[in-house]
């Protein structure tokens, strides 16, 4: 009998036909490639930028609010947010389900001697650059993470994972970015990585760690925040493109595209129907969104568009039903944002303005000058905030910016008490013994 | 050998005592006596009869049967005198001997067995046995049970009929899937609908429809096999009887033997056809225009609203019930021919069934024919085959969870609306209806299902010799399912309406191959001792695969095939595959008929399990004791037979995708590039599902058999179940497929037969009665972690697996009160508190889907010709979600109709009422525990009046037999359930938490049909 059983072992062994072992994942060229494709792919998923990441960063400011049915949004809005809730559960799974397929390109691809140098330098120098994407998305809404770096075998090893701290994250970040500028092939087609977009999010990394409580090196990362911003500024330093050609129902693809992420066809993201009725219509921009809108402003009616009686302010941003519009993940108008916040932050506030003042010229609005609308340090830096919520209205970027600054308490009383950053969600909490759960929401 | 423990012998030696009180002999006359000598044997087997009663009638003498089968009786008078021998389990026979003073007289008895409930020949699996040799529970039902009962599968013939099965019908649409629990379900996601094996082939099972948006309810394969075409079913229910079928045993097994020819150089023609009428069984009571208009306008006021309906809002009045359903035709043709001769036999046979549906639209066809063969090729060969083929035609209605569907539109319509306007001559948005109108979708649109099936085997047996017997089989199960819908754009406010119509099909075949072949050998035979030893192996491939497509943008005229669309908008296309290798062996071991014992193994391999646990080993062990045939209980053997039964042995389950255990990756384009990434992680230590289960069971026949009782105790453990536990996302995967958790179901079922009266005449009064009742005791004793898993419907949590509750048991906020000043709900805080507004951290559990009891009661009068047959089903302490609630009891609010009972609706301080003030503040639409009803019912399931004609007919007609009958199903329903039907579940036959669901489920019929088989 166990003879038998022995000689019948090739019949038990039935491979799938519309799936691939995933040892057999990265075998030459082309399949580095098409998973490289696969890591974009995780990027388009409703939990991440095909949804959640922008939502969420808006639902939890002061930009949008809860007008639906799902009771886990209004947690959102109210920042009272439970462990299990399914919105920022599905964000950070979402954002390390992509960070795996980061961590299989790199893991897989060296060993794959087919490979010409070229094409696995441009394809792992893509795969960091999304980790590092990963990893600061994150730390903003998080905190410190868990940092995986290579595929696991088995649940165990990620059942062993502990957090990093804030800074460690950051450092892992720069690193991959490194990597990430010193490897990328390709330098023109904004649908994937390029260098610049490496240093634009560079940029944005130095920014947002200069603003870490118990950073030392504050300064100095401003100072980096600058340099990088103007790296990818060099030759381009203006803003030409009207505000209405930058989001278009076809998906647009202007010159103040750095990275940007495609959808076409079946693949749609979810903010249209999210953010609009007719559609699910479960959030709606904020009334306090609609009156920061200085009178004249040409982003308010490309941002916000009030329908009926009592009157629903639908955003519409990305507004194309189906939602095929492409989503902006890093344009130049936030780079001419980080340079002035950088050189605001470094005293030269004069630049700064200047730098601003981009913005608001393309908006038709009036320019401001140093000593007039905008005097002292803080005055610039407050005005660069609520040029960064204009601007960047429905992008995501809101509350990191808040939390940012410290003042997500101080907008959203809600959130103080260490409630302005994220729950780690509670299915991640019962099976990593190792993983620490924010302060705010300890019980 | 065997010796009896003291409290055995204490009882023996009372008995005994007893039964020499009860047959002292009186005073012997001293002379003119003989002896009367001889023996006893089965007239079948030609084995000695041993606990034989012989008695000479009119004189209190009496002997008993040794175990040889010999008896003697002294102090018979001489001359003529008269034996009789009776024993349970046979027919009692009389002889007649001239004594002779002083010598001794020899009489042999050959007494023949009575065709009763305790010897009738089982399918044990690879086997048969007859009754009385089976040490293991297993139920069995033979066809007249099922014989032209007007369903489409035999899975809904089984309601009520077999003690620890509870068959629950979901929903009433033709040919669509019931819940079949052998025992209680005790499985979270790899299946819990048993196994089935015809002739010897485990049929297809699981569900291959594409197009699974339209209704919670799912196309059985089940209904691939014609019920007029079976001669019985056994259910292995225990897991000693189940453990030959390995790692698909643990949902119990269910065996279908097909009818055959016998032999006898005869053919005999049989006509079985009836036909009949159908109408939806009840109607749920909503509310009437103006009652709605009232309402809704009520609770504008009440919250300070502005009224919605002015004066003659109410002109319209319709029952969109009463225009959705209709009085439905049902009939069932089947022709048949059997017979044969010693060498060559045949059972060959036609049917249609067709079953037009009660809600418009609706329709099920099938068509099939079979034919099994048995030849006799030489003396040691011997040949059968059986071939099934079956063809499927359902028009099937949008409705179970679909919230666009015929009956969800037929409940949550305003009666304010018409059904007929200017919408292509139907009412629609023009005439302000909320939703597409059902009438409209059944004139427009259209979801047709096809099947084709064959199934079937060759089977080969040679006797080597008398004793050893090998048999080779090939069986293929081959089932094709063809998937059209139609959305049109016809139908105002539907999904299809602005993209130009909809038109998708979907094309899946699904194939099962099985080889296999075992040997039985009678290892000894002798009138003391039997030995039957079985062993084989079996291997076993399923492939499908399936293609689907749909488009948009039909022009004008063009329906239906995406050829005339303008775009595809959604495609697929797969395939899959899994092997199963496997190797049984069974001993089964008899004792002087008395004791029995019987040990059963199979290994199974499966393709599906990771690598390092592909294969499962699955024992048993079963023994039975038949008390009433010990010396000691001799007296007893008259009246009673009593066997008591004891056995353990354990299970499997590997009800899960084929892939589940592999670390995979699939294309995941980008932007339409090709792109890969991983989409599973694997698990290389999964393995089967395994259900332990003991068993003990007593069958008890008395006073002739005419009273049988077969009961069973059980407790069945199953553990390692297969569940996908959570993992970090921080692996980049949420899920992996593990074996953790454990569910255990305790109870008791049992079957008692009776014949209550039994007239000496041979055509005389006769009326007999079965009742089967099964009490069982289903709780989660293990999950991962501790965390319940929860179960939704609709995307709405309604039920819940948790550690210490029953499977599926309802997860809802706990309705506590109206407040009679407020008028508003109460309802009860995670903390005890009281509240109107609770959130989803204040579910409690609520209340039990599956039913304390369950079973059926059946009784049959015979007179004459004439047979009346009565059957009763119940189920007792289940409750059941009636979910449309939500919306159709929800404070008045406008959109969807009302139940009638709103109308109770508290109105002002001081009422005391259970339903909130009307009004969207007053907390009525929250999902509580005021939806969850008593679920509770009986149903006269079936009465059917049958009429044999007088051979004198018959003969004019020139057939043998020949019998009317009109019968009429499902009759009525006792319950408190407000919905349809109390036996329901929404998500469908193969929903695992989620039980006694009722969100839209389309209503069951009441049908009436006359019938007539005749036979030449």
């Amino acid at each position: 009998m166990l003879m038998g059983a022995a000689s019948c072992g090739d019949i038990l062994q039935v491979d799938p036909v519309t799936s691939l072992p995933q040892d057999q994942l990265i075998v030459d060229a082309a399949t580095a490639t098409a998973a490289l494709n696969g890591a974009y792919d995780g990027l388009q998923a409703g939990g991440y930028y095909g949804l959640s990441a922008l939502l969420d960063g808006d639902l939890a400011s002061d930009n949008a609010v809860w007008t639906g049915t799902f009771q886990f949004l209004g947690e959102l809005e109210r920042n009272d947010i439970l462990s299990d809730n399914a919105e920022t559960t599905g964000l950070w799974t979402a954002i390390y389900q992509q960070i795996d397929r980061d961590n299989v390109i790199l893991q897989r691809t060296p060993g794959v001697a087919s490979i010409p140098q070229a094409t696995r330098e441009n394809v792992m120098g893509q795969a960091y650059f999304l980790r590092a994407l990963g990893y600061h998305n994150l730390v903003k809404f998080w905190g410190g993470v868990p940092l995986a770096l290579k595929p696991v075998e088995s649940p165990a090893e990620a059942q062993a994972y502990t957090r990093a701290t804030v800074l460690e994250t950051y450092t892992q970040i720069l690193k991959d970015l490194d990597s990430a500028s010193a490897f990328i092939k390709n330098t023109t087609n904004t649908r994937y990585a390029t260098p610049t977009a490496a240093r634009a999010l560079r940029a944005r990394v130095l920014l947002y760690r200069a603003g870490v409580t118990g950073n030392t090196g504050s300064q100095a990362d401003y100072q980096a925040a600058l340099d990088a911003a103007n790296l990818v500024l060099a030759g381009r330093d203006t803003l030409v493109v009207p505000f209405g050609d930058l989001f278009t129902a076809s998906g647009s693809n202007t010159s103040e595209d750095i990275f940007r992420l495609s959808f076409a066809g079946a693949e749609t993201h979810g903010l249209s129907n999210y953010y609009q009725v007719p559609g699910r219509g479960e959030v709606a921009a904020s009334a306090n969104l609609n009156a920061a809108f200085p009178a004249g402003d040409l982003r308010k009616d490309r941002t916000i568009a009030a329908l009926g009686t009592p009157v629903r302010l639908n955003g519409i941003k990305y507004g194309a039903r189906p939602a095929t519009d492409h989503i902006h993940v890093i344009r130049l108008a936030e780079v001419v944002l980080i340079k002035a916040e950088a050189l605001a932050r470094l005293n030269r506030l004069g630049e700064a303005v200047a730098q601003y003042n981009k913005v608001r010229i393309r908006a038709g609005l009036a320019p401001h000058a140093l000593g007039t609308q905008v005097t002292t340090q803080a005055q610039v830096i407050s005005q660069i905030e609520l040029e960064r919520r204009l601007e960047l209205a429905l992008e995501g970027d809101r509350w990191p910016d808040l939390i940012r600054l410290g003042r997500a308490a101080v907008v959203k009383p809600a959130a103080a008490g260490g409630k302005d950053i994220f729950p780690i969600p509670e299915r991640d909490i019962r099976t990593t013994p190792g993983l620490v759960q924010n302060p705010g929401y300890l019980r | 050998m065997f010796s009896l423990s003291l409290p055995w012998q204490r009882f023996a030696t009372v008995l005994g005592v007893l039964f020499t009180v009860m047959t002292a002999p009186g005073a012997v006359e001293a002379q003119q006596t003989g002896s009367v000598r001889g023996t006893v044997t089965d007239s079948s087997s030609g084995r000695a009869v041993q606990g034989v009663q012989i008695t000479i009638p009119g004189t209190s003498l009496r002997a008993v049967s040794s175990e040889s089968g010999v008896f003697q009786i002294n102090g018979v008078s001489a001359g003529s005198a008269t034996l009789r021998a009776q024993r349970i389990g046979y027919s009692a026979q009389d002889r007649s001997a001239t004594v002779t003073a002083g010598s001794t007289a020899n009489v042999t008895f050959s007494l023949s067995p009575l065709a009763t409930v305790l010897t009738t020949v089982v399918a044990t699996g690879y086997g048969t046995s007859q009754r009385v040799n089976v040490s293991s529970a297993i139920s069995s039902v033979d066809s007249t049970a099922f014989a032209n009962i007007p369903v489409a599968a035999i899975d809904n013939a089984l309601q009520g009929r077999i003690a620890g099965v509870q068959v629950m019908q979901n929903s009433g649409e033709p040919g669509t899937g019931v819940s079949v629990r052998v025992r209680g379900p005790a499985s979270l996601n790899a299946g819990n609908q048993p196994l089935y094996v015809v002739d010897g082939v485990p049929m297809l099972q699981g569900t291959f429809e594409q197009i699974t948006s339209t209704s919670g309810q799912r196309m059985t394969p089940i209904s691939g096999i014609n019920p007029d075409d079976i001669a019985t079913i056994d259910v292995l229910k225990d897991a000693a009887a189940a453990a030959i079928y390995g790692s698909r045993g643990s949902n119990g097994v269910i065996l279908i033997t097909t009818k055959r020819g016998a032999a006898g150089n005869k053919f005999r023609f049989n006509i079985n056809s009836y036909a009949g009428s159908q109408q939806a069984d009840r109607k749920v009571e909503l509310l009437n225009s103006t009652e709605y208009v009232t309402l809704v306008n009520e609770g504008r006021a009440n919250q300070g609203q502005s009224l919605i309906y002015g004066p003659g809002a109410d002109s319209i009045n319709t029952d969109w019930q009463d225009a959705v359903f209709r009085p439905a035709a049902i009939s069932d043709v089947q022709l048949s021919v059997s017979g044969g001769t010693e060498r060559l036999r045949m059972f060959l046979s036609g049917s249609n069934f067709a079953q037009t549906g009660i809600a418009i639209g609706s329709d099920y066809q099938r068509q099939g024919a079979r034919l099994n063969l048995d030849a006799q090729a030489t003396d040691k060969l011997f040949l059968t085959s059986s071939i099934g083929l079956t063809r499927e035609s359902n028009d099937r209605v949008p409705g179970d969870l679909n919230l666009d569907g015929i009956v969800t539109n037929a409940l949550s319509l305003s009666p304010a609306y018409p059904v007929f306007g200017n919408s292509f001559g139907f009412g629609g948005a023009a005439e302000r209806l909320n939703y597409s109108n059902p009438v409209a979708y059944a004139a427009f649109s259209s979801l047709n299902v096809r099947t084709l099936r064959a199934l079937g085997n060759l089977e080969a047996r040679y006797d080597f010799t008398d004793r050893f017997r090998v048999t080779a089989r090939g069986g293929a199960d081959i089932y094709g399912l063809d998937e059209l819908r139609w959305r049109s754009p016809k139908v105002d406010r539907a999904t299809s309406t602005n993209v130009g119509g909809e038109g998708a099909s979907g094309r899946t075949s699904a194939t099962r191959y099985v080889v296999e072949g075992f040997a039985n050998f009678e290892a000894i035979r002798s009138d003391r001792q039997q030995l039957t030893l079985t062993g084989g192996a079996s291997t076993e491939r399923n492939e499908s695969d399936f293609n689907y497509v749909s488009g948009t943008g039909f022009p004008t005229g063009f329906e239906r095939y995406v050829r005339n669309a303008a775009v595809a908008n959604s495609f697929d296309g797969g395939a899959t595959e899994n092997t199963l290798v496997s190797y049984f062996a069974r001993a089964s071991w008899s004792f002087l008929d008395r004791y029995l014992l019987s040990a059963s193994t199979r290994t199974d391999g499966s393709s599906r399990f990771g690598s390092e646990n592909r294969y499962g080993m699955f024992n048993a062990v079963s023994g039975a004791w038949t008390i009433s045939d010990e010396g000691f209980a001799s007296g007893l053997s008259k009246y009673a037979s009593l066997k008591l039964r004891a056995s353990y042995g354990t299970t499997g389950n590997q009800g899960i995708g084929d892939f589940a255990s592999r670390t995979l990756a699939t294309a995941q384009p980008y932007t339409g590039v090709t792109g890969l990434a991983g989409s599973q992680l694997g698990n290389a230590n999964l393995k089967w599902e395994q259900t332990a289960e003991t068993d003990i069971g007593v069958d008890v026949g008395m006073f002739d058999n005419r009273v049988t009782l077969i009961a069973d105790w059980y407790d069945r453990s199953t553990s390692n179940l297969l569940v996908q536990r959570p993992v970090p996302a921080t692996s980049g995967y949420t899920t992996v497929w593990d074996n953790v958790g454990a569910i255990n179901n305790r109870g008791i079922d049992f079957n008692l037969q009776t014949v209550n009266f039994q007239s000496r005449d041979k055509n005389g009064f006769e009326w007999t009665s079965d009742l089967n009742m099964t009490f069982n005791k289903n709780k989660v004793t293990e999950l991962y972690d501790g965390q319940p898993i929860t179960g939704t419907v609709s995307n709405r949590v309604t039920s819940i697996a948790a550690v210490g509750q029953p499977l599926g048991t309802f997860f809802l906020i706990e309705f506590l009160r109206v407040d009679p000043q407020t008028g508003n709900a109460v309802y009860r805080k995670a903390d005890g508190s009281e509240t109107l507004t609770p959130n989803a951290a204040d579910a409690r559990f609520v209340g039990n889907p599956q039913p304390k009891y369950y079973g059926g009661f059946t009784n049959t009068v015979t007179y004459k010709g004439v047979d009346l047959r009565g059957f009763l089903q119940f189920s007792q302490g289940n409750k059941a979600y009636n979910l449309f609630r939500i919306f159709a009891d929800n404070g008045g609010v406008d959109g969807d109709n009302k139940v009638k009972s709103t109308l109770n609706r508290w109105r002002k301080p001081g009422d005391i009422t259970d339903v909130p003030r009307m009004g969207s503040t007053s907390g009525s639409g929250v999902r509580s525990s005021r939806f969850l009803e008593d679920a509770s019912f009986v149903r006269l399931g079936e009465v059917t009046l049958g009429y044999r004609l007088p051979a004198s007919l018959t003969r004019s007609m020139r057939a043998d037999n020949a019998r009317l009958y009109i019968s009429g199903r499902n009759l009525y329903t006792w319950t408190k359930y407000t919905g349809y039907n109390p036996d329901v579940n929404s998500n469908g036959a193969n929903s695992n938490i989620v039980m006694g669901v009722d969100y839209y489920a389309y209503p069951l019929a009441r049908t009436f049909t006359v019938g007539l088989s005749a036979g030449w």
